[in-house]
């Protein structure tokens, strides 16, 4: 029987999660790939405005293959983004390492990465996305189906970056929004 | 994600369609359904987006009848299916002690939230958890509430109610993207 995310079990794991150094450090190989695309990551100056106004803390774990192409695209992103945002605690975590965490969070029957968990400062589990966002998707549809695609009205992103950096970013301030606005937290800070 | 299939099926073939959805809640509450429904027919590059689906998606909204936030995404994803015809099968629950276990694993930010919904494979496995509230929506909700202190950049839409019309179609466009693009399923169908 399904029983969701329980707070204690996630602050346990969330604790064992790494750091972007230290995850970066457990394969200096593939981590050329990720400190490449961070180094060409930059926030608008509106983005980081947004960012820095955040005062809820966020911890946010992302289930991760430091091996996965997707992830690569995508963890620079969520890091450039955390960097920004002092409220934000982000870790990474490999994905076969706490399997029902994995199993809890499978896409389309698939243990896909990177799924991306967002959290209360509590660790009560507030959303979960992943695989891949709607700008990513575009773009990789109209690559791979080219003419022939299904979806006529979606866009192909000029910039697939860009995309990935406001996509992310959107569901970053969704979440803080709703943790800031939140009965509970309000009562617990006093604002 | 969150849940498994076998529940997400128990739960969706005990389901309502929209209209008996409504027409199940005390009168007072069914107004603010229908008069959403009238606000949010798509225009004509939602349908032609829809028009373009070729996987089949199950879709469960666990709502209230009594609930704003529930009338508008609800409104909005019956339009949505409606424009998708066979490809979107939509259905409807309410948050009521008959589906205690999805509700009691599926908490959000310690909370029993809704509207929640489920977007499916054919084959109910699930590939994305949306809710409670959208991006705009919670963007008002923190102007109305914090006043200038609010840690909102954006510009408040020209349409509010068309606005989460748009947030939802792009979540309901990205999991149709990936169900069209899963190997799996690109293997079954031959495509």
């Amino acid at each position: 029987m399904p029983t969701g995310l329980r707070a204690n079990a996630m602050q346990n794991t969330f604790e064992s999660a790494l750091t972007w150094d230290a995850y970066l450090a457990t394969d200096p190989d593939k981590a050329e790939g990720w400190r490449e695309l961070h180094e060409r990551i930059q926030l608008t100056d509106a983005q980081r405005t947004l960012l820095s106004s955040f005062t809820r803390r966020m911890p946010v774990l992302m289930l991760s293959g430091i091996w996965c192409g997707d992830c690569v695209r995508q963890g620079p992103v969520l890091q450039a983004i955390a960097e920004a945002a002092p409220s934000i605690d982000l870790r990474f975590i490999d994905r076969d390492t706490d399997e029902d965490l994995r199993d809890a969070l499978a896409v389309n029957d698939g243990h896909r990465v990177p799924v991306v968990l967002f959290m209360a400062e509590d660790f009560e589990a507030v959303s979960a996305m992943g695989d891949r966002t709607l700008g990513y998707y575009r773009h990789l549809a109209a690559k791979k189906l080219g003419g022939g695609c299904p979806m006529p009205g979606a866009p192909t992103a000029d910039d697939l970056l860009d995309d990935l950096v406001q996509d992310w970013l959107d569901e970053f301030e969704r979440v803080h929004l709703l943790l800031r606005l939140s009965g509970r937290l309000r009562a617990a800070h006093g604002d | 994600m969150f849940m498994d299939a076998d529940t997400l099926r128990t739960a969706f073939d005990q389901g309502l369609t929209y209209a008996g959805f409504v027409q199940a809640g005390e009168p007072g509450h069914q107004h603010q359904w229908h008069e959403r429904y009238g606000q949010l027919e798509l225009d004509a590059r939602q349908t032609e987006v829809v028009k373009g689906f070729g996987r089949t998606m199950k879709v469960l909204c666990l709502t209230g009848q009594w609930c704003g936030d529930c009338a508008l995404q609800g409104a909005a994803l019956q339009r949505i299916a409606e424009a998708a015809g066979e490809r979107i099968d939509l259905r409807f629950i309410p948050r009521s002690d008959d589906f205690a276990e999805l509700i009691v694993a599926n908490r959000i930010n310690e909370g029993y939230r809704v509207p929640m919904t489920w977007l499916m494979a054919e084959d109910f496995h699930p590939c994305a958890r949306f809710g409670d509230r959208t991006l705009s929506r919670y963007r008002s909700m923190a102007r109305k509430a914090l006043g200038d202190a609010a840690p909102v950049i954006a510009d408040s839409p020209d349409n509010p109610v068309r606005a989460v019309l748009t947030e939802v179609l792009n979540e309901v466009e990205r999991v149709q993207l990936l169900l069209r693009l899963s190997p799996r399923l690109c293997e079954l169908h031959g495509d």
